[in-house]
């Protein structure tokens, strides 16, 4: 199920969010967008700016979150610039089992670029298979074509 | 996961391919004398016999010489998968339509969605590290 979003109207969000969601709706105050998948939004504005936006903003269907960093150690520390991360509500769970030299590949490869082990898993997979259907789409549609 | 090979002079130019397969997968030789050579590896692998160009008895009898330690080598008609033991587990949170697109492109590639997840998981962090 797709997921909601009403933010407030504001050209600097806006510009943020018209690469990563669809603009389905609008009025005075608000604009409505809507996504499947998760995105990864950075909001142009500083830290106070950015809280007060991210309070202001409204999820149906799905979660906002302001993402922070894993360091290398497993600590979490906010990022460095404000960002948007809005994922779809998640109830499917899927256990996966690997070695311990795979696990630790992965947990590596995680922190270096800060983000948590599994989902630094999921966002690897699902890139790959997005690209891998969009690749089947357009098979189908060359084969339409004729 | 260690792999630990006998070597013998009738299996001699199988376990070149071998080596440069094992070495494709980021394998190292950890140690190597007259009569065995050690591999230390993180990956999985699956060979069969036409990649070290041998035929189903000859292979037959290179697979005997194969030790695993930390995990499992498992021959199946003309075909070796070399498994690391797998204790850790990781739990993913997917949504439905995330759940749904992952099915989808498993049944075409003819795995189940943990295989398809498993394998697509460690082809990415395999290209990662080639990079």
């Amino acid at each position: 199920m797709p997921y909601l979003v009403r933010v407030p109207k504001d050209p600097r969000i806006e510009e943020s969010f018209r690469y990563h969601l669809k603009k389905i709706g609008e009025n005075d105050e608000y604009s409505i967008y809507q996504g499947i998948v998760e995105a990864v939004i950075p909001l142009k504005m500083s830290w106070p700016e950015a809280l007060e936006v991210f309070r202001e903003i409204k999820v149906e269907g799905g979660y906002k979150r302001l993402p922070r960093t894993w360091l290398e150690d497993g600590r979490e520390v906010p990022a460095d610039k404000p960002t948007l991360l809005i994922s779809p509500k998640r109830s499917r769970i899927l256990t996966i089992r690997l070695s311990d030299e795979e696990y630790e590949l992965l947990r590596e490869d995680a922190y270096s670029v800060g983000w948590s082990v599994s989902s630094w898993a999921r966002h690897l997979v699902m890139n790959l298979v997005w690209e891998y259907l969009q690749r089947e789409k357009f098979k189908e549609a060359m084969r339409n074509l004729g | 996961m260690k792999i630990i090979i006998k070597k013998s002079e009738a299996t001699r130019k199988a376990l070149k391919h071998f080596d440069f397969l094992l070495r494709d997968l980021f394998y190292e030789v950890a140690d190597e004398n007259d009569e065995k050579i050690v591999y230390n590896g993180v990956f999985s692998v699956e060979i069969t016999a036409e990649m070290l160009g041998m035929r189903f008895r000859a292979f037959k009898k290179f697979c005997d010489l194969i030790k695993v330690e930390g995990g499992k080598a498992k021959r199946r008609g003309s075909i070796v998968t070399i498994e690391p033991y797998r204790k850790r587990v990781i739990r993913i949170k997917l949504s439905e339509d995330e759940y749904e697109a992952l099915k989808k492109c498993s049944a075409l590639r003819g795995k189940t969605v943990r295989e398809f997840f498993r394998g697509a998981l460690l082809s990415s962090l395999l290209t990662r590290r080639e990079a």
